[in-house]
């Protein structure tokens, strides 16, 4: 299980509620959804996958005091860059090693 | 010389190739740098396979895995090798490190962003190879040094890695030292030829440095685990080193 923002979590069991999915909050900021017994596993996945579209295209704002720092740090670069050292460059490189 | 409250100079040095000398001229310059006075941290950012600490002969006890996975402040990490001189070391045969998640990339940053306004000068010696460690330590820091020597596999993956940090990471200012040379004319070759090539295919114009001469009693220094220039300070290798440290002094305004 993973814990979870706090608002972020709220939201999941409102959600959760209001497709009809029993929900209640754990110590530690987790969460516990049940489904009944009958409910096929099919129509579980079912069930969330709407829950999950609805929270996505929910207006919930994040507590600020739970925002990460947007990473500066983007090791990768620009990865559409293509960097292999070509044959032309290779060749004037080596150049003055023959010359 | 005040201890420096915002962030000293960052000084990544960095080669592509391995075993071009990245490590023993990381440690030299440092010992140089700490020996005019100036307070400098070296980091051994090859984080997974770190050698800082083997070239300097020190007992570690603590590396900056500890920092990462558990969280143990960096001061306790770090280790004066000399007057003047701290090191903060990087654990050896741990894979792990040397291929940190963005989050913990960003979490050793940060902690070291603190660490080092208690010094005048930061070195990083990078790991080998062009992977995340290597680009985003060039990143962190606000110059790099290129160790090349003149072979083809050098000047190669040397190119190779200042094309991705200029062609990715826009970095542009790279300043070379040309290790392992014969005379200081192979050296001055090498570095014009390098020049050209980076200013013709990446519009990178970098600076000289200077020439590591090859130095038989380099190799005898290492492998007593002393740095050569406390060892036999009178060798051409420790001339040449202290030339580079005192160029780099005065461009800091030490």
């Amino acid at each position: 299980m993973a814990t979870l923002p706090t608002l972020f979590l709220e939201s999941t069991l409102h959600a959760a509620q209001e497709h009809g999915i029993e929900a209640h909050t754990l110590p530690d900021s987790k969460g516990l959804l049940l489904f009944p017994k009958e409910v096929a596993v099919s129509e579980q996945c079912s069930l969330l996958k709407k829950m999950a579209a609805d929270l996505q295209a929910s207006q919930y704002s994040q507590d600020p005091a739970e925002q990460q720092p947007e990473s500066t740090f983007n090791p990768s670069g620009q990865n559409t860059i293509d960097c292999q050292v070509s044959v032309e460059e290779r060749a004037q490189l080596f150049k003055f090693l023959t010359g | 010389m005040s201890n420096a409250k915002k962030s000293p100079p960052i000084l990544c040095i960095s080669s592509g190739k391995g075993g071009v000398g990245k490590t023993t001229f990381s440690v030299n310059l440092a010992a140089a740098l700490a020996a005019k006075g100036a307070k400098i941290l070296l980091v051994d950012g090859d984080l997974g396979l770190g050698n800082v600490d083997v070239v300097l002969g020190l007992q570690v006890n603590h590396t900056l895995r500890e920092n990462v996975q558990e969280g143990r402040d960096l001061s306790s990490i770090l280790i004066e090798a000399e007057k003047n001189l701290f090191v903060l070391p990087a654990s050896s045969g741990v894979p792990e490190m040397a291929s940190l998640s963005h989050e913990d990339q960003h979490l050793l940053t940060n902690v070291l962003d603190d660490i080092i306004k208690d010094f005048d000068m930061v070195l990083v010696d990078t790991a080998a190879g062009i992977g995340d460690s290597v680009l985003w330590f060039n990143q962190w820091a606000h110059d790099t040094v290129m160790i090349l020597t003149p072979d083809p596999t050098s000047l190669t993956d040397g190119y190779a890695l200042m094309k991705v940090l200029a062609s990715r990471h826009g970095k542009k200012e790279f300043q070379l030292v040309i290790n392992n040379v014969k005379t200081k004319k192979e050296a001055h070759t090498t570095f014009t030829n390098m020049a050209s090539v980076l200013e013709q295919f990446l519009q990178v114009t970098p600076s000289y440095l200077g020439p590591l001469p090859k130095d038989s009693r380099v190799i005898q220094a290492i492998r007593s685990q002393k740095p050569f220039i406390l060892a036999t300070p009178d060798c051409q290798a420790a001339k040449a080193i202290r030339v580079i440290a005192n160029q780099l002094f005065e461009h800091a305004e030490l």
